[in-house]
């Protein structure tokens, strides 16, 4: 008797769907705690550690799902970000700061009105479009950095994107917070919000209803590159560096980050925390199997199999359209 | 003069023709209507009514023909010129987003936010207000929301119809359009509809109804234009008719004579 | 009720699934020694730690982590971890900054950017760790008190070696194609380079055509675009076996038997190709197992305070078919693979 009443009371909070990346981040770190108790895992520097690497991820990760919550799918965002720290790396050499932060901010404009016009006027798919704006970014990257890395020397540059510590926490951390208020807060407190899950869920409706989805997907593009062009920051100040590659191995990363965190990939309502988390759960991963002595082979076999659990658990993609 | 005559119309149809897919679904369809009346659409299926509703809300563009509306001679291209125009719709799938609540769903497209600038720049909800207006637009049809932050999926086809209904009404200020508005409700909500929609006739609002619903129709209606194969076939008033007639109107049975209010009359006449 | 079964059903099994990857991973390890976990109980006080960073995976690192391993393990010192990072600064950085948190005493590397990761070094340096690089340097970190130095494989000799070993593919007269790493990676720019300059002293030998690719599994496209284009070729030169392997695939999918081809490092295909008589004509090699002896010692010594000691200088060799069988364990201190054993037997049926 005790035992199913206790079933059923777990069975309402089991079932939210939307908080299984939750759980699923308390048991890592438990277990992960529980095999690493002597190697430093459960230390403060650790954790730092693990959030100074998965800062630029997360950002990359909010971004992909302004995108995705609008049914586009974006590849480029690796393009982005490398081709925004190459740009950045260059100019810092030249200009002031601010000009060069401003200037790998508008490549992120740019890449994303140059999606957004070419998926949207052509009416073509994104996945390809966006494929190819990747090759695209990606050589002009390599073409203007001479494949060499570019070393980044400017300390106030450096101190306020990087992993220098203000009041015990990476200045990274603190955008990460920033724009991730900023996504919170588009979500449930402005239009723009409500529209973008609109045009998502139903853009014959809202048509109807004078929103007008072309421009809200366009809107969604441009943001989705503009916080890639910001992650490209990130990677600049805490590599020191730029380099044509960046980014590159992130994009798988990022798709995970968000299809953790959220019940079904595309067309759906954005979920600020639950991607943080997402993405938040792989660095956990990396740097847990690192510490436990495992290959890189053994990071991507799990990584994959946590993928393939939370769908089957979690996910509903639709497969008919609404 | 002429200009008159169709000043006194609140508005006014003219040889609205729409194609689609190769086929001719609506022929030259002209109709006027005053302020406070309430026009029936009837005719079989096929006929071409959704599609006439589609081009008086700006979902479909009319191949041909114009509104007249207070002396302008107007074209309805999009959704903004149709609520430009006063005319807001109740569509047949009710043209709800799921996954939203009730009070966005009531606004959506047309958020109110709160009166500073900077804040309306960009594009601060005012979510107390719009859900205190949401709740009496909707009490004003009579139903009891008990929450209004429930998403809509979670909610009956009955309370989503009134949604709808009341959305249409809230914001419809010179032409409420309804698509079977009565489709998925009951009885007592279908009584509450008929006295809504007299309370806005009564006000001025020009009501255009598509329903095969008899009972209602006859109800509610002061007339009815009919549509078969795309053409206006008739423009009855309904005190008029037997109920036996209007009935074999709606099924699509009966073509009479050329309707006797339209522009070519009105022309003769004077 | 029945959500909540399913949910555990598939989180158990997956639970299963990655202990049977634990217990694979542990057996299957390339590396003689598999990677082993600290156990504060093992530690007594002063034992010390080390970890490798290395750039990838190869039989050449691996042949380094086990000459490094050896030799930590006669002076009791536990190796904590070993990471890969499959040439991207990015993860490197990454794992060296894991690395840390492990506080280990030593750490052996080959630094992939010498930009990127250079902060990742320096924090291991300030916490106290010695640090041993390999042939990239890092001229930014080499000045602090805790570098203990740079081991560095003879990149001149090495690329000599090849001009070399051209000159005998081609017997004196021909054309070659370079087919070059084009990245900024220290030790194969220097290898190419000296490669180059001294084929320029063999009168006889023209470079006719020269393309460079970035990742490994380009190197079969390039070539096949070479070739097309340039068919007079005899010989080719690639900077290292793995890329080489994507060139023997092209070369024997064009039917061009009579290209020789020329390149750095011992890998298993390439020398299979090698020993049955293929494209592959010879290599240059150097010797990973000393390379991971004289890292581990010239970390300890530094540690001891013996700094600049002796040490005999890495040596390389020239690989051809007829010397194959006792280059590799000179070089790897491991029995030739079978694969190659069998092939270099005549036998007629290799399993």
């Amino acid at each position: 008797m005790k035992r199913n009443t206790l079933l059923l009371s777990l069975g309402p909070l089991l079932r939210k769907k939307e908080w299984f990346v939750y759980y699923l981040l308390v048991v890592m770190t438990l277990i992960f705690s529980a095999l690493l108790h002597d190697s430093g895992f459960f230390s403060s520097a650790n954790f730092i550690n693990i959030m100074r690497q998965t800062a630029p991820v997360m950002v990359m990760a909010l971004g992909l799902s302004f995108a995705l919550s609008v049914r586009h799918i974006d590849v480029s965002i690796g393009a982005v970000v490398a081709l925004s720290a190459v740009v950045c790396g260059l100019l810092l050499r030249e200009v002031h700061m601010i000009f060069a932060i401003l200037g790998a901010l508008s490549v992120g404009l740019f890449a994303g009105v140059i999606n957004g016009l070419l998926i949207e006027y052509l009416k073509t798919s994104s996945l390809l479009v966006t494929l190819g704006t990747m090759s695209i970014m990606i050589g002009i990257a390599r073409s203007i950095s001479g494949l060499e890395s570019i070393p980044i020397t400017n300390e106030h540059f450096i101190m306020l994107f990087g992993s220098e510590l203000f009041m015990g926490i990476p200045t990274s951390l603190y955008w990460v917070a920033i724009l991730a208020l900023v996504a919170w807060l588009i979500v449930h407190c402005l239009t723009l919000g409500r529209h973008l899950l609109a045009v998502g869920k139903s853009p014959e409706n809202a048509l109807q209803l004078t929103i007008s989805p072309v421009k809200v997907r366009m809107l969604a593009l441009v943001m989705c590159s503009l916080f890639a062009a910001f992650a490209g920051l990130l990677y600049a100040a805490r590599m020191q560096s730029a380099r044509y590659a960046l980014g590159e191995f992130d994009l798988l990363n990022v798709f995970i980050a968000v299809a953790i965190g959220s019940t079904q990939l595309v067309g759906n309502q954005m979920r600020v925390i639950g991607v943080i988390c997402g993405a938040l759960l792989i660095g956990l991963l990396n740097n847990g199997l690192i510490l436990l002595g495992f290959t890189i082979n053994t990071q991507l076999i799990v990584k994959g199999l946590v993928l393939v659990m939370v769908i089957t658990l979690v996910h509903k993609e639709l497969n008919n359209a609404k | 003069m002429l200009s008159d005559i169709l000043a006194q119309h609140a508005i006014s149809v003219t040889g609205l023709s729409k194609s689609l897919n190769g086929g001719k679904v609506l022929d030259d369809v002209s109709f006027s209507a005053n302020e406070g009346e309430v026009i029936a659409v009837l005719g079989h299926n096929g006929a071409g009514k959704s599609t006439l509703v589609k081009c008086l809300t700006g979902m479909l563009t009319m191949d041909s023909g114009y509104i007249v509306r207070q002396s302008q001679t107007m074209q309805i291209l999009s959704p903004l010129d149709a609520r430009k125009l006063g005319i807001e719709a109740v569509h047949q799938n009710f043209g709800l987003i799921d996954e939203l609540d009730v009070v966005s769903n009531f606004f959506l497209g047309r958020e109110l936010h709160h009166d500073n600038l900077i804040l309306k720049i960009l594009g601060w909800l005012d979510k107390r207000l719009m859900r205190f207006l949401t709740g009496r637009a909707l009490e004003r049809l009579g139903c009891e929301f008990r929450d209004l932050d429930r998403l809509v999926k979670h909610l009956s086809a009955g309370e989503r119809q009134l949604i709808a209904v009341a959305r249409a009404i809230h914001f419809g200020a010179q032409v409420v359009v309804m698509d079977e508005p009565s489709s998925a409700l009951g009885m007592s909500q279908v009584a509450q509809l008929q006295e809504v929609i007299r309370t806005i006739s009564a006000q001025g609002v020009t009501v255009l109804l598509v329903s095969h619903d008899m009972p209602f129709v006859s109800e509610v209606c002061d007339r009815a234009i009919v549509l078969s194969k795309g053409r206006l076939v008739a423009n009855i008033d309904i005190a008029s008719i037997s109920e036996g007639e209007l009935y074999s109107y709606m099924m699509g049975r009966c073509h009479i004579k050329e309707p006797d209010n339209s522009l070519n009359a009105l022309l003769q006449a004077s | 009720m029945l959500h909540v079964l399913r949910g555990l059903f598939y989180t158990g099994f997956c639970i299963v699934l990655v202990v049977m990857l634990v217990v694979f991973n542990r057996v299957n390890a390339q590396v003689s020694m598999p990677v082993i976990n600290t156990e504060k109980s093992r530690l007594a006080e002063g034992t010390q730690t080390a970890a490798l960073a290395w750039h990838s995976s190869s039989p050449w690192t691996d042949a380094v982590t086990r000459g490094a391993l050896d030799t930590f393990e006669r002076f009791d010192i536990d190796v904590i971890a070993i990471t890969d990072a499959q040439y991207d600064p990015v993860k490197q950085l990454a794992d060296l900054e894991s690395i840390n948190a492990l506080r280990p005493s030593f750490v052996l590397s080959l630094s992939v950017d010498s930009v990127s990761t250079a902060s990742g070094y320096r924090q291991l340096l300030e916490a106290g760790t010695k640090l041993v690089l390999l042939s990239n340097p890092i001229l930014s970190i080499q000045e602090h008190k805790h570098f203990a130095g740079l081991i560095s494989v003879n990149t001149q000799a090495m690329g000599r070696s090849a001009a070399q070993l051209i000159d005998r593919a081609v017997v004196h007269t021909g054309n070659v194609g370079v087919i070059f790493h084009e990245a900024d990676y220290y030790v194969t720019n220097q290898r190419d380079k000296a490669f180059l300059d001294a084929l320029k002293t063999y009168q006889d030998i023209t470079v006719v055509a020269k393309k460079g690719f970035v990742q490994e599994q380009d190197t079969s496209a390039v070539t096949m675009a070479m070739l097309l284009k340039q068919p007079n070729i005899d010989a080719i030169y690639v900077s290292w076996e793995k890329a080489a392997e994507g060139v023997i695939e092209a070369l024997r999918m064009m039917g061009r038997d009579n290209v020789k081809v020329v390149s750095h490092d011992l890998g298993v295909s390439t020398l299979l190709d090698m020993a049955q008589g293929g494209n592959m004509y010879a290599v240059v090699s150097d010797r990973p197992y000393d390379v991971g002896t004289a890292m581990a010692m010239r970390a300890i010594n530094s540690q001891r305070g013996i700094t600049n000691p002796l040490l005999k200088p890495i040596e390389y060799d020239l690989v051809t078919k007829d010397n194959l069988e006792a280059v590799w364990p000179l070089a790897f201190r491991s029995n030739l693979p079978r694969a190659l054993q069998c092939v270099l037997s005549h036998k007629e049926v290799c399993e």
